[in-house]
């Protein structure tokens, strides 16, 4: 339950300006895409380690990393920089091969 | 059975089977028990004159029982003591006709006899009003439903194909989904798993996933609530949406591989997001199309065109053959008042307004139930359909299923423009695009 009360707290902050849209029924509201504040998905060369986000990324406070399969990684950082300075550093690395934003997807 | 129904359903099939080279049919199996044993059902060709089809049919012995009011077609009898096989074969040699095929007949007592079964419009549509719906209008124009009775004349059971619920959980100790949760065995003991919390137990807290799960299986004939698409189903319960009803890329992930990774063929998705494209989210679709799943999507409830400069809403914009993304009509079949649109994003419609399914979460129990409307609803009548499809035809991949569901639509007016096709699923005419008289017919012996 703690992992959907951080996830429901970290959500709260981003929807704040924003409305996910919604699949059932009801009024709703355009919005941008909603993200979770300081969360993305890196997604590294097969022959890299964690040791390469850490090398690009470390500098905003790493928090967590978790490992979804598939050599992509939910990385929580305590600093957001935000999706684009996120992509700048990744530059033309080799290791990083891509980083997103966690998007929000939602049903109300 | 009346002579309508059997004129809709032998049209119905002929106009599936018009476009395919004229081929031997072959009656097989369960078939053959379901045509009347002394007629055929022939159309002659337009050239062919009145006096020609008469000479035809008399020369045979046969007598027209019909005309059946459809142009060139005749219901025929043929003498006792000849065999389908001779009749079939000497109509197929006959230069005038078109086409010959069985009569076959579709049985009513396929229709279930759930307690509820009087309020689910999408499956018949009489113009009742749904008591409990809040949707306005909340009575229909009879006929305006998914043509699932004929179907479930042929199939109900669909429990070789797991269908993935990714949602909210599913109440898997519901009185009308218990028996047709999936079997995860030992390691999924629970039917599922949450990616929400982290944990084995897809329990759903919240009543939207037990109700996408009762439309795509509720157990069906069981005296009892409602009837899914599927009356016997393996569904399996995937929690990715959290206590908020919102889920993220990474979950999503997750919950995708899971499906996949564990032998789901389908999987349903009724949550939607939008602005930014996704590349994790639509690699993962990819994903599920390499391992030959099909994934039904909602279109999103906001009265907006998905197509629009900036309105794009994900997954259902996602271009994938495997997609299907679905848009919600109310009971008269026209678009839902809340629902998107989009002509080149969004590929069929199905009903969404006033739907009743079962129901989990606060102040519910094993035997709750609830009407609500959206395209949330809409989708899992089209997963279910894919899920059946599947279970019909076991040798269909992702893209022969997602080919019949929306070629075996119907075209309504609601739909012209606003989606890719026009159409309006029919589950019946998906079951006849994808076993059309060729593969269904023959007792030839």
């Amino acid at each position: 339950m703690k992992v959907g009360v951080r996830r429901l707290i970290a959500l709260a902050v981003t929807l704040a300006g924003t409305t996910a849209v919604s699949a059932c029924g009801g009024p709703a509201v355009r919005a941008q895409q909603a993200r979770v504040p300081g969360e993305y998905l890196v997604t590294l060369a097969a022959r890299d380690s964690v040791k390469a986000i850490v090398d690009r990324y470390g500098r905003f406070g790493i928090k967590s990393i978790q490992d979804l399969g598939q050599h992509i990684f939910l990385v929580t950082l305590t600093k957001d920089p935000g999706p684009a300075e996120m992509e700048q550093l990744r530059g033309a690395n080799a290791s990083i091969q891509a980083v997103q934003p966690n998007f929000v997807y939602g049903i109300r | 059975m009346t002579l309508a129904v059997l004129v809709g359903a032998a049209l119905t099939l002929y106009a599936q089977v018009a476009a395919a080279p004229f081929a031997p049919p072959t009656l097989a199996g369960a078939a053959a028990s379901l045509y009347v044993p002394d007629e055929v059902l022939v159309k002659f060709k337009p050239t062919a004159s009145m006096q020609a089809r008469m000479g035809a049919m008399a020369a045979r012995g046969h007598s027209v029982v019909a005309n059946l009011n459809q142009p060139g077609w005749a219901q025929v009898k043929f003498l006792a003591g000849q065999t389908m096989e001779t009749a079939l074969t000497a109509y197929r040699n006959d230069p005038d006709v078109e086409y010959v095929q069985p009569n076959y007949i579709y049985r009513a007592t396929a229709v279930p006899n759930d307690t509820q079964y009087g309020q689910l419009w999408a499956f018949r549509n009489t113009g009742q009003t749904v008591t409990t719906g809040t949707y306005a209008p909340n009575a229909g124009t009879v006929g305006n439903d998914m043509n699932i009775e004929l179907a479930w004349s042929r199939i109900t059971d669909c429990t070789s194909v797991v269908v993935a619920v990714l949602d909210s959980g599913v109440n898997y100790n519901h009185q009308d989904l218990a028996a047709n949760m999936w079997n995860g065995g030992s390691s999924f003991p629970n039917h599922g798993h949450d990616f929400a919390d982290n944990d084995n137990d897809p329990m759903d807290p919240s009543g939207h996933g037990t109700h996408l799960a009762g439309i795509i299986g509720a157990v069906g004939n069981n005296g009892t609530g409602t009837a899914g698409v599927c009356q016997k189903a393996s569904i399996m319960a995937v929690r990715v949406l959290d206590a908020a009803g919102n889920v993220t890329t990474a979950t999503a992930l997750q919950g995708i591989s899971f499906a996949v990774t564990n032998g789901a063929r389908v999987i349903n998705m009724s949550f939607v997001g939008g602005g930014s494209f996704d590349q994790l989210f639509s690699d993962a679709i990819t994903n599920a199309q390499n391992s030959d799943v099909v994934v039904v999507v909602a279109a999103g409830n906001e009265t907006s065109d998905n197509d629009a400069a900036g309105s794009a809403r994900y997954p259902c914009n996602f271009t994938q053959p495997n997609l299907v993304c679905v848009t919600a009509l109310d009971q008269n079949y026209a678009l839902a008042n809340f629902s998107n649109w989009g002509a080149s994003s969004v590929d069929v419609g199905a009903p969404g307004t006033n739907i009743l399914s079962t129901w989990a979460g606060a102040g519910s129990n094993n035997a709750s139930y609830n009407t609500i409307d959206g395209t949330s609803m809409a989708s899992p009548e089209v997963a279910g359909l894919a899920t059946m499809l599947r279970a019909f035809n076991p040798q269909y991949t992702f893209l022969d299923t997602v080919n019949a569901i929306k070629n075996g639509g119907r075209s309504i007016p609601a739909l012209a423009g606003k989606t890719t096709t026009g159409k309006a699923v029919d589950v019946m005419s998906s079951l006849a695009y994808i076993n059309p008289p060729m593969g269904l017919t023959a007792t030839v012996r």
